[in-house]
């Protein structure tokens, strides 16, 4: 991975302490966003997909051991001095996460919320944050902008209270903005006006997003990179092409058969996951994919495949030790 | 849209007629909130009816009130012979016996402080049905289902998603039903997970013979299990009929609309919807859709559009329908 | 179908670890309350086979006399033995408190429950009943009832049921108002279930676990409250009961600067007792809640 990344997690794992005893939500993940860059990380529930931006941005709970470290813009963000917090989250990295309703404050009006965090992390006047709050609106190309301020988020659609949203999060130019699911609580017709917001948004202040999904579909025109994760670990990392070229890894070529596309003929079998997502409750010792993979064999069940790049890509690489595609062949030929 | 008439209601055998169904719901301060008005379908025996359609379309309020939960404000649903609504309250009972229903959320649909033997014997439980009903054909349902039978003295919490999914249908079925009602059956599983329950469904269809009506937001989903398709928008019927008709050849605005949010389509974003979905308690005039179709004009602002036939079956609500029709003989 | 079954990804398989047992998940001062209560409770239904001085014997000590072997609480200002007081004492406060839970279970239980599944006018009745409940002056109602009625146990428990009725009923119609939404309910309806089915099938098994939580708790508010009527002289007329018994050491000044041990023992197993079962009932509800939160 290239160094001048923006954002540069390395060897990233997070367990929990339960009263049931120990999840192992996150093992082993290295990531980097350079700036300006769009990255789709893909993953089911329990891939670690959330678990791995939410330790980035300092929400995990404390029971929370984090190892491994976060590196944004020479900064460790395990570790941040006293004071620099402050003037971080919300400024430097922003989030925007899955449901609307519950980031916004339902009692208070559109441009309470808005000016609130600008008059804080900037001191700007009343004046000049309102100013800077329709801005804003019409940076995320919301109509009649000034009677949207004296609205309150129930009075707004959930595609508007999204885009509310986002304005907040871009209220200070964040360098990386992370959208956990942005769609995921809206209509399918609302779903793509929101994506491509974020996309030419992207582009317009030449800001890093992290886009995390369980739908390949959706980082599929829209990131330059995707990472695809599961059971808590890195399965693939590759240009955005690449993945659906080249697919290296067997969990992410099972998860393209598996979903119907709308060119998938009527009545056709699909080709599903056998089993069930992995029990988080182990120390890992085995490729977590291993129980529903087909290609498995005795070796995956036993140890841990080594992250490593394709033949054809330094920036492709994939944990499998019987991969597909073209990282398929070198393996033949030894 | 939101059409009005019943020109798509077939000749001949339907196992569900329903006709002219109006589900009304009591709104704040004497408002009345239109969750479906004037829908007419019919499914017939071994078909698989998807209906699709934003959220708050009406789509899981008009499968609900086939089974009368609730009762239609007025309509009628007939299923073989009898008038459900016209049913009283134990001839409901018996007969809705035939009608089942999975849902959204495998985890609220089953009892947590029940076991899974228990859950799924409910039905042969309350209707008393032995002998031939007796234990070992239940467990050789949840093992048709994928759920070791060894496991049925657990509690819903100690399976996954997918496994209560199963756990759900099986239930469902250990009545022998003819119809299954399917509210979104995969949206809230994980995506890995998705296919085996699609295909378990499909299966058990066949093995079973049921009549399906196969509620999603999922296109690709309705696409794959559907022999037809009902797009619905704010409690109307938009359009309906053969479900690669529909796909391939999209008459309605909203159809097209819906087809280009799907992710890597190629129809074009001008598509797109623009506007907000308008509140079911105070819906447009004339056609539901003029507020946010790109080719209303008047007429649409005033006249509810009737039926027309687009094709060999294919129906489409709309005043300015968005493709050729098919040549009819 | 069953191809797609797997056992080995199955996540109930075998290589999983066992579920933590419940008693584990209680917790260690669970079952030190549970212990606890059930020594009071033991001791209480043993006393009249159990080598105890006859509590209502005088002189079996000196005035006052503090503890010593043999007369482990200690004398009050009559001689008679405290620790032969506090366990006679403990039957009618545990019965007071158990009778008084127990009617409010049942009275308020089943009509939360049945207001919460049934809603329209029975709803709103109920819930008015309970508003009214509430907003009456407890004291005021227990020494109304107590005084008309009789200071016996039976009306003394009756009184403080209807106090437990309001918050009980309040809490189960609430509960039910919760799972009557869920899927589950509406599955049972159409497999033909009636509503008495699923009341009893589908909504009590999910309803009593917050409410036997209520009901330690109850429990406990009504032993302090059956204190409460004894220092205002209200409580039972014949027989002895913590509350007569604290009150009765504690009512002189002089006595309890001279042997505050007579007040002192009783209050202390009073104490005991009441925190061990509000302990054990809150770690019942965080434990069910927890499950049901993993659902």
């Amino acid at each position: 991975m290239m160094s001048d990344n923006l954002l540069e997690v390395d060897n990233l794992g997070v367990t929990f302490n339960t009263p049931e005893g120990k999840v192992y939500a996150v093992s082993g993940v290295s990531l980097g966003v350079s700036k300006g860059e769009a990255l789709g990380i893909v993953g089911e529930s329990g891939s670690g997909k959330s678990v791995t931006m939410k330790s980035i941005m300092g929400l995990l709970p404390r029971t929370a051991e984090i190892t491994g470290s976060a590196v944004f813009d020479g900064l460790d963000v395990f570790d941040l001095p006293k004071g620099r917090r402050k003037h971080f989250y919300g400024v430097d990295i922003a989030m925007v996460f899955q449901n609307p309703m519950t980031s916004l404050n339902p009692v208070k009006r559109i441009d309470a919320q808005l000016t609130e965090g600008m008059r804080y992390h900037d001191g700007l006047s009343h004046s000049a944050a309102k100013e800077h709050a329709l801005e804003l609106l019409d940076l995320v190309r919301i109509p009649d902008p000034v009677k949207r301020l004296r609205q309150y988020p129930h009075e707004l659609s959930g595609g508007m209270r999204q885009r509310v949203v986002i304005a907040m999060a871009l209220a200070n130019e964040p360098a990386l903005l992370i959208a956990d699911e942005p769609t995921t609580a809206l209509d399918v017709t609302v779903q793509r006006d929101i994506l491509d917001l974020l996309d030419d948004l992207r582009r317009e202040l030449d800001m890093a997003l992290i886009l995390i999904t369980h739908d390949l579909g959706v980082v599929r025109d829209r990131t330059d990179t995707i990472a695809v994760m599961y059971g808590g670990r890195l399965m693939e990392t590759a240009p955005t092409a690449a993945v659906f070229a080249d697919t290296a890894h067997p969990y992410t070529q099972a998860l393209q058969r598996s979903i119907p596309d709308m060119s998938t003929p009527r009545g056709t079998q699909l080709d599903p996951i056998p089993g069930s997502p992995p029990d988080l409750a182990f120390a890992p010792t085995a490729c977590p994919f291993a129980p529903r993979c087909t290609y498995a064999t005795d070796e995956c069940a036993s140890a841990i495949p080594p992250f490593k790049s394709t033949p054809s890509s330094a920036d492709h690489s994939y944990a499998c030790f019987h991969p597909c595609g073209s990282a398929a062949e070198p393996a033949a030929s030894v | 849209m939101v059409g009005i008439g019943n020109a798509m209601l077939r000749e001949g055998e339907a196992l569900i007629h329903v006709e002219d169904l109006v589900v009304e719901f009591p709104g704040p301060r004497g408002a009345v909130l239109h969750a479906v008005s004037d829908v007419s379908f019919d499914v017939r025996a071994g078909e698989t009816l998807g209906i699709v359609g934003e959220s708050g379309c009406g789509k899981s309020t008009t499968a609900k009130a086939v089974i009368q939960m609730p009762r239609p404000t007025s309509g009628q649903v007939l299923y073989r012979d009898s008038d459900l609504t016209k049913l009283d309250k134990d001839a409901l009972r018996a007969t809705r016996t035939d009608l089942q229903m999975i849902f959204q959320d495998p985890i609220s649909a089953l009892n947590p402080r029940r076991s899974i033997w228990d859950i799924i014997r409910e039905g042969v439980e309350i209707w008393g049905t032995h002998g031939e009903w007796g234990d070992a054909r239940i467990l050789e349902l949840i093992e048709s289902v994928g759920i070791d039978p060894q496991y049925k003295d657990r509690k819903p919490f100690q399976f996954s998603g997918g496994q209560c999914q199963r756990i759900s249908i099986a239930r469902a079925l250990a009545l022998d039903p003819h119809v299954l009602i399917c509210d979104e059956p995969v949206s809230a599983l994980d995506v890995s997970v998705q296919a085996q329950i699609l295909n378990l469904l499909d299966d058990l269809k066949k093995q079973h013979d049921l009549t399906m009506l196969f509620i999603s937001h999922d296109l690709a989903v309705v696409r794959n299990v559907s022999d037809r398709v009902m797009v619905m928008y704010l409690g109307r019927v938009a359009e309906v009929g053969d479900a690669d008709s529909i796909f391939d050849n999209p008459a309605h605005p909203y159809t097209q609309a819906l087809l280009a949010a799907v992710p890597g389509s190629d129809i074009a974003a001008d598509a797109s919807l623009s506007g907000e979905l308008p509140s079911p308690l105070d819906p447009p005039a004339g056609c539901r859709f003029n507020t946010r179709c790109p080719h209303a004009s008047d007429i649409c602002r005033t006249t509810v559009p009737e039926f027309e036939q687009f094709g060999p079956d294919h129906w489409v609500a709309c005043h300015h329908p968005q493709a050729t029709p098919v040549e009819l003989d | 179908m069953t191809e797609l079954w797997l056992p080995s990804a199955d996540p109930t398989a075998e290589d999983e670890k066992p579920p933590l047992a419940l008693w584990r998940r209680l917790g260690f001062g669970f079952w030190v309350s549970v212990g606890w209560v059930l020594l009071v409770i033991g001791l209480a239904l043993l006393a009249p086979i159990l080598p105890l001085e006859d509590p209502n014997a005088t002189g079996v000590g000196g005035r006052l006399e503090g503890p010593r072997p043999g007369l482990w609480f200690g004398a009050d200002s009559t001689g008679r033995d405290v620790f032969s007081l506090t366990i006679w004492g403990a039957r009618i406060s545990l019965v007071v408190g158990f009778i008084a839970i127990v009617v409010g279970l049942l009275v308020g239980g089943s009509i939360g429950i049945l207001a919460g599944y049934f809603r329209g006018l029975f709803d709103g009745v109920a819930s008015f009943a309970f508003a009214t409940l509430l907003s009456f002056p407890a004291l005021i109602l227990a020494i109304l009832i107590t005084t008309l009625l009789g200071r016996t146990v039976f009306w003394i428990s009756i009184s403080l049921g209807i106090l437990a009725i309001a918050p009980v009923g309040r809490l189960a119609r609430a509960q039910t108002l919760v799972f009557a939404e869920k899927e589950f309910v509406m599955a049972a309806r159409i497999l033909g279930a009636d509503d008495r089915r699923i009341l009893i099938r589908e909504i009590l098994p999910n309803v009593v676990v917050p409410m036997s939580a209520l009901a330690l708790l109850g429990m406990s508010i009504a032993i302090v409250a059956e204190g409460t009527l004894a220092f205002l002289g209200i409580s039972v007329a014949d027989g002895l009961s913590w509350g007569k018994q604290i009150f009765e050491a504690g009512s002189r000044a002089t006595d309890l600067q001279t042997g505050p041990h007579a007040a002192l023992f009783p209050i202390g197993v009073v104490f005991l007792t009441v925190l061990s079962l509000n302990f054990a009932g809150d770690r019942l509800r965080e434990v069910f809640d927890a499950k049901e939160l993993s659902l």
